[in-house]
C-alpha cells in the first residue's frame, strides 16, 4: 500500500535527480548538491537508505553496472510508478507554493 | 587505504543486503564522498554507514512488520536479562558456590536462546529462578532476580520462531561479560564487580540500546524489556516505599526514581515506535 504521508525532502530529490536519466549514487549525491544549490548535501548512508526503500516499493530500479574509467558502479533509474510519484509529489508542492503566494500577494520570485 | 576507509568498508560488509555489489557500491560511495571532507564530516558519514547497516538489517529481519519487530525486540531484550543476572551472580560468585552456579544457570540459559533452543533457554531460566528463590538468595536481591527471570522467560515466550540474532558467535560473545564479571570480582572484589555488571546492564545498556534503536527499532524494543523488568523488580516495591516516605518525612527522591524509571519504559516504548514509522517511511 503506497504511503500517503508527503515524501522526506532526501527522497524526494533523490528522485528529482533520477529524473533526467539514470545516475550511480555518487552522482545523485553531486547532482542533489547542485539542484539544491548546495542547501542539501546527502550522507551516503541516507542515500542508500532511501534507494532501498525506493527499489523495494518499485520506485526505482536498478539499471545495470557502468565504470567511467574507475571500478564499476551500480546505475539507478525512475521506473514508470516512481516519475508518477515525483510528478505527483511536485504538483502537491507546488499547489502548497501557490497558495502561500497567493495569501501573501508576492509573486514567486 | 586510511584507517577511515577501512572502517566504511567493515561497516558496509555488515549491511544485511543479497547482492555484495550493493555494499561495495555503498562503501565507495562513501569513500568518495569522504575524500575531500573534514574530520566531522568523515565521523558523520560513517555514523550514517552504521545506522544503515542497522536499519537494513532490521528490515531484512522483520520486513517491517510491527509485530515481528516487538516480538524479536523483546527476545533480544531477554537474552540481555539473562545475561547481566548471568554476569551479576557471576560477580557475587566469587564470594558463594550457589551464586556460582547460578551465573553458570542463566548464562547456558543466555547461550541456548541465541543458539535458538528455546525450551532448554527457558527451562534453565526457570530452573536459576526457583533456585534462587528456594536455596541460594536472600531479600531484595531475590526479588529482583527473579522478577528479571520472569521478564525474560516471558520475552522468550513471545519471541517469534524467525531469527534475531541466532548464530553462534553472539553466543560466545555473551559469555565475554560473565567472564569479564568474574575476573572483575578476582582483581576488585565482589561488591564492586556486581555494581559495576548493574551499572552496564541496567544503565549504560538502555542507552546504547536507545540509540540504536532509533535506526533498528528491535533494539528500541528490547531497552524497553531491560527498563520494564527493572521496574518490575524494584519499582514497584519502591512505588509503595516513595509514598509512605512522601507522607511521612517529605523525602521525594524514591519518589522521582519511580517516576524516572516508568518515563523510561515510556520513553523506550515511544521510541519503538517511532523507529518503526521511520524506517518503512519514503
Amino acid at each position: 500500500m503506497t504511503d500517503p504521508r508527503p515524501l522526506r525532502e532526501p527522497t524526494f530529490l533523490v528522485l528529482a535527480a533520477l529524473g533526467a536519466g539514470p545516475l550511480h549514487g555518487y552522482g545523485i549525491i553531486k547532482a542533489v548538491e547542485e539542484m539544491s544549490e548546495g542547501r542539501v548535501r546527502l550522507r551516503a548512508g541516507t542515500l542508500y537508505g532511501a534507494l532501498e526503500r525506493l527499489e523495494s516499493q518499485g520506485y526505482v530500479a536498478f539499471h545495470g553496472e557502468g565504470s567511467d574509467g574507475g571500478p564499476a558502479r551500480r546505475y539507478y533509474r525512475l521506473t514508470a510508478d516512481g516519475q508518477a510519484l515525483l510528478e505527483s509529489e511536485a504538483s502537491r508542492l507546488e499547489a502548497n507554493a501557490r497558495v502561500a503566494f497567493a495569501r501573501l500577494q508576492v509573486e514567486p520570485s | 587505504m586510511t584507517a577511515h576507509e577501512r572502517a566504511v568498508h567493515w561497516v558496509s560488509k555488515r549491511i544485511d543486503y543479497p547482492d555484495a555489489a550493493y555494499r561495495r557500491d555503498v562503501a565507495l560511495t562513501t569513500c568518495e564522498v569522504c575524500r575531500e571532507a573534514g574530520r566531522a564530516r568523515r565521523c558523520l558519514e560513517l555514523f550514517n554507514l552504521a545506522a544503515l547497516a542497522l536499519q537494513l538489517r532490521s528490515r531484512a529481519r522483520t520486513g517491517d512488520r510491527p509485530d515481528a519487530v516487538w516480538r524479536q525486540g523483546v527476545e533480544i531484550g531477554a537474552v540481555l536479562l539473562l545475561t547481566s543476572l548471568a554476569a551479576q551472580s557471576a560477580a557475587a560468585g566469587f564470594a558463594s558456590a550457589g551464586k556460582f552456579g547460578l551465573a553458570a544457570t542463566v548464562g547456558a540459559s543466555a547461550v541456548c536462546a541465541l543458539l535458538g533452543r528455546r525450551v532448554a533457554a527457558l527451562g534453565l531460566a526457570a530452573g536459576a529462578a526457583i533456585a534462587e528463590a528456594v536455596w541460594v538468595g536472600s531479600g531484595l536481591q531475590t526479588g529482583v532476580f527473579v522478577s528479571c527471570c520472569a521478564v525474560a522467560i516471558g520475552g522468550l515466550l513471545a519471541g517469534g520462531h524467525e531469527a534475531a540474532y541466532r548464530r553462534s558467535g553472539m553466543a560466545l560473545v555473551a559469555t565475554a561479560p560473565v567472564l569479564s564479571a568474574l575476573l572483575a570480582a578476582v582483581a576488585m572484589g565482589s561488591a564492586s564487580a556486581e555494581a559495576a555488571s548493574v551499572l552496564a546492564f541496567a544503565w549504560i545498556a538502555p542507552v546504547v540500546l536507545l540509540i540504536a534503536g532509533w535506526f533498528d527499532p528491535r533494539l528500541a524494543a528490547a531497552a524497553t524489556t531491560i527498563v520494564f523488568a527493572r521496574l518490575l523488580a524494584s519499582g514497584f516495591g519502591e512505588l509503595g516505599r516513595a509514598l509512605a516516605v512522601l507522607q511521612q518525612e517529605g523525602q521525594r527522591e524514591l519518589l522521582l526514581r519511580w517516576l524516572a524509571m516508568s518515563s523510561g519504559v515510556v520513553g523506550a516504548w515511544l521510541v519503538t515506535h517511532r523507529s518503526i514509522r521511520h524506517t518503512a517511511r519514503l
